[in-house]
C-alpha cells in the first residue's frame, strides 16, 4: 500500500471529511452538497456540516448555478497543491521493494522460500537464524514472503534450539512474529517440538491483538490459531500455508 | 552453509521452457488452465511463488509428459491441480493463450480481470498483494471488474456477504476508498 495512501487515512480519520476531500481535490469534481454527498456515499447533513467547514477556511469555493449552490476545490488557496497531491493518494500503490529486501529474498530463497523469479543468495550458517528473523519482520509487509516462511522454518529446523532463539536481539513483537512462523512451521509439518521452541520467545508484555500485515484492513481477519496464539490477527487461512509447505517440503 | 533447493530463477521464462518441453512430449491434444500465483506472473505479478495451479486436473498423459519435461529441462516446477477455485461464469470465452505455436498442449491463462475475481473469494493478503502489483504493471477496468462481479459470480460457493465484502476490499486496495463506494452500490442487493 503506498505511504501516501496511509498518510490521508492516518490524518483525515473521518470517513466523510476524506471522501469529500478526494473529491473535490483528488477528482476535481463539483456539485451541490447533494451531489457531493451521493458521490461520496454519505449522509446530506454530514456532507453539509463538512462542506461548511471547508467553505469557512478556504478550502472550497462556491457559485451560484439558478438555485443550487454548488462547491469546488478552492484553487487559490496557497496549499491548493498540497492538498491535490495528498487527495490524489487515495488511489494506492504498493511500494516498490527495496535493493535491501530483494537481497533478504534472495537469502530466503537459499534456506527454501519457493519465491518466483529471485536469485538465491547464499547463507553462511551462523546467519540462518538472523536472516530467519529479518525474513519474519518482511514478512509482514510482503505476504507472499509469509507465505514462503515456514518452508525457511522447516528446512532450517535442526539448526533451532533453546539458545539460538534465546538469543536473538530483536523487538518483542518481532519474536513473537518469530514464534508464531516456528509453530506455523511445526503444526504444518508435525514437530511439536518447534511449537514447544516457540515458547522460548514469549513476551508476557505483549498481551493485545494486532494485525499481522501491515496494510491489513480491520475485520478482514481468519481464524488461524496460531497467529492468535502469538497475538496476531491474519488475513490467511492455514490451507494456504498448507498448500505451499506441502509443495515444497518433503516430509 | 547448505542449499536447501538449486540455485535456478523459476521465472515466467522457466514455466515457458517447461511447457514447451510438455509439448514436444505429448502425442496428443492436452490442455493446461493456468490460475492462481503463475496467471498472475504473466500479468505482471512480481511477487508470486514458483508452483503452477491448474484450473482442470491433468491426465495421466499430460502428468507423464511433464515428468518428462522436469527431466530433460531440470525445471522442478511443482504443477498441480487446484480443486477449489471458482472463477467467473463465461471465463473460458476470455483465456488468454500466450502459447499459440504449440503442437499438442493448449496453455490457457485466466484473463487478468477474471484472475481477480477468482481471488475474491479467498481474498488472502498474498492475493491482495500480487493483484496490487498486476494493477501497478497493467491497470484493471473498475467497470469491468464490477460487470463480470454483478454478472458472472452468482455461481460461487460461499456467503454471499463475505464475498462482496471481499469484492469490496479488492476495489478500495486497487482504486482507492470513493471506488469502492460506487462499487458498493453498484452492486448492492446482486447476489454473489
Amino acid at each position: 500500500m503506498g505511504y501516501h495512501w496511509e498518510v490521508l487515512q492516518f490524518l483525515v480519520t473521518s470517513k466523510v471529511r476524506r471522501r469529500l476531500l478526494v473529491l473535490l481535490w483528488g477528482e476535481k469534481q463539483a456539485g451541490s452538497v447533494a451531489d457531493l454527498a451521493a458521490l461520496a456515499d454519505v449522509s446530506f447533513s454530514s456532507a453539509h456540516a463538512e462542506l461548511r467547514e471547508m467553505q469557512r477556511l478556504d478550502l472550497v469555493r462556491t457559485e451560484r448555478e439558478g438555485a443550487k449552490e454548488v462547491f469546488s476545490a478552492n484553487p487559490a488557496h496557497p496549499e491548493a497543491d498540497l492538498f491535490s497531491r495528498l487527495a490524489a493518494a487515495d488511489q494506492p500503490t504498493r511500494s516498490p521493494a527495496s535493493a535491501r529486501d530483494e537481497e533478504l529474498k534472495g537469502k530466503l530463497v537459499f534456506l527454501g522460500a519457493p519465491l518466483r523469479g529471485v536469485r538465491s543468495s547464499a547463507v553462511a550458517t551462523s546467519d540462518v537464524v538472523p536472516v530467519l528473523v529479518e525474513g519474519a519482520q518482511l514478512a509482514r509487509r510482503d505476504a507472499v514472503v509469509a507465505r514462503c516462511l515456514p518452508v525457511c522454518f522447516w528446512n532450517q529446523r535442526d539448526q533451532l534450539d533453546g539458545s539460538s532463539l534465546r538469543n536473538i536481539d530483536a523487538a518483542p513483537e518481532t519474536k513473537h512474529v518469530v514464534a508464531f512462523f516456528l509453530e506455523l512451521a511445526g503444526q504444518l509439518g508435525g514437530d511439536r517440538r518447534l511449537v514447544g521452541l516457540a515458547e522460548f520467545m514469549r513476551d508476557n508484555r505483549l498481551t493485545q491483538e494486532r494485525p499481522f500485515f501491515y496494510t491489513m484492513k480491520p475485520g478482514t481477519a481468519r481464524e488461524l490459531p496460531a497467529a492468535k496464539h502469538w497475538g496476531f490477527s491474519i488475513n490467511v487461512e492455514l490451507d494456504s500455508f498448507r498448500s505451499l509447505f506441502d509443495k515444497f517440503v518433503s516430509k | 552453509m547448505t542449499a536447501y533447493r538449486d540455485r535456478r530463477i523459476y521465472g515466467i521464462e522457466d514455466i515457458a521452457t517447461l511447457l514447451r518441453e510438455v509439448d514436444r512430449h505429448l502425442n496428443a491434444p492436452a490442455r493446461i488452465v493456468i490460475i492462481g500465483g503463475a496467471a498472475a506472473a504473466f500479468h505482471g505479478a512480481v511477487s508470486t511463488t514458483t508452483d503452477v495451479d491448474t484450473h482442470n486436473a491433468l491426465s495421466a498423459d499430460l502428468q507423464a509428459a511433464l515428468e518428462q519435461a522436469r527431466f530433460v529441462t531440470g525445471l522442478d516446477i511443482p504443477v498441480s491441480y487446484s480443486a477449489v477455485a471458482d472463477v467467473p461464469y463465461n471465463c473460458e470465452d476470455r483465456f488468454e493463450q500466450p502459447f499459440a505455436d504449440f503442437r499438442c498442449l493448449e496453455v490457457c491463462i485466466l484473463e487478468k480481470h477474471d484472475l481477480a475475481l477468482s481471488k475474491v473469494i479467498r481474498c488472502a493478503e498474498h492475493d491482495l498483494q500480487q493483484l496490487e502489483e498486476v494493477h501497478a504493471s497493467a491497470p484493471f477496468s473498475l467497470d469491468v471488474l464490477v460487470v463480470r462481479f454483478r454478472d458472472e459470480m452468482s455461481h460461487v460457493i460461499g456467503d454471499p456477504g463475505r464475498i462482496r465484502g471481499n469484492f469490496l476490499e479488492l476495489i478500495e486496495r486497487l482504486f482507492g476508498e470513493l471506488k469502492r463506494t460506487e462499487a458498493d452500490r453498484s452492486t448492492r442487493g446482486k447476489p454473489a
